[in-house]
């Protein structure tokens, strides 16, 4: 008696456990829907990234067509599981995500450096700026003075011609 | 004499600030340049792949031969999205206002400053009827919102479908 109960607890524990299992793990369908809705949102936070750094001045075309072609494997995955072919579209919704994962990295130190290329030109151009004014303005000071040195110089050069009387 | 330096020391200052106001200017110009005027564009070309020849008339079922072009003119890196809706006479739609219909189809890729994309339809209608209103309004991502937006941009072809 004793035996039939442990018996018949050990196969009421196993059933349970398979049940609950069962009930948590995800069918291929649900997982491919995750998966397509994770890779929109990847791609559409790269987008943020990349738009991020084309306004701080970076180099972006590269960037945009890795992210294009995530958005193509991302229109096959929606393809694959509108024909039920959910281990396709898991598969290539897992690619399209880490593709824009990658890009987002990459966006992310472009405009690192496109903003330390902009800080570096905010303080460089207007130092480059002061410079020519003042070496502009002695310039042109030095060009003056020249000019009225010369202008001096032809006055005092000045002679006074006296026309010669005609002798009657 | 000091009167005619201290005039000549006038006309210098005034010669040497025109000149630094003018040269900045022109800086100014060449470093910012003009102020863009910035807009999107979708249009519908024909099987050629041109403004022409549009279709009138389609059978059930078959593949509408036509190009979607989307250009790009915002100054600035953009996320377009088409999306293709079936309406008739009664559907209602606006610069400001989406048709209020499903989606049947979307289109999406993101595009730099000035480029263009252009695609084929692949698309076909099912259901017989005239004046099928085939349309294409032209969304975009908008990070700041996290969500796509209507650009109040659209174009639509008429279809006889028999």
């Amino acid at each position: 008696m004793k035996k039939k109960t442990v018996l018949f607890l050990i196969l009421a524990s196993l059933i349970v456990l398979y049940a609950g299992t069962l009930a948590y793990a995800e069918s291929p369908q649900a997982s491919a829907n995750r998966a397509i809705n994770e890779a929109q949102d990847s791609i559409y936070s790269a987008y943020k990234s990349v738009a991020q750094a084309d306004q701080a001045g970076g180099d972006v075309s590269n960037l945009v067509d890795q992210l294009n072609t995530a958005i193509s494997l991302l229109e096959d995955a929606k393809d694959s599981y509108e024909q039920e072919d959910y281990s396709t579209a898991n598969e290539k919704a897992v690619e399209a995500k880490n593709i824009a994962v990658t890009v987002e990295k990459n966006a992310d130190d472009l405009r690192a450096r496109a903003n330390f290329t902009r800080s570096l030109q905010m303080i460089v151009i207007p130092i480059i700026v002061v410079l020519a004014v003042i070496f502009g303005f002695i310039f042109l000071k030095r060009g003056w003075k020249w000019l009225e040195r010369k202008a001096d110089e032809e006055f005092l050069e000045m002679e006074v011609v006296v026309p010669e009387e005609e002798e009657e | 004499m000091p009167k005619r330096r201290t005039e000549e020391n006038l006309i210098f200052i005034a010669v040497a600030v025109s000149t630094m106001i003018v040269v900045s200017m022109l800086l100014y110009t060449s470093v910012t340049g003009p102020p863009r005027e910035s807009f999107s564009v979708i249009s519908i070309l024909g099987p050629s792949g041109k403004a022409a020849d549009y279709p009138t008339d389609v059978k059930v079922g078959e593949t509408i031969d036509m190009y979607i072009l989307v250009e790009n003119h915002e100054n600035r890196v953009e996320y377009y999205v088409v999306r293709f809706k079936l309406g008739d006479v009664n559907t209602v739609i606006s610069d400001n206002q989406p048709a209020t219909l499903s989606t049947r189809k979307t289109y999406q890729q993101i595009l730099d400053d000035k480029e263009a994309w252009q695609f084929p339809l692949e698309v076909s209608i099912n259901e017989k009827g005239d004046d099928h209103r085939l349309i294409f309004e032209l969304w975009r991502y908008n990070e700041n919102i996290g969500d796509i937006e209507y650009t109040g941009n659209w174009v639509q072809v008429w279809l006889d479908v028999g």
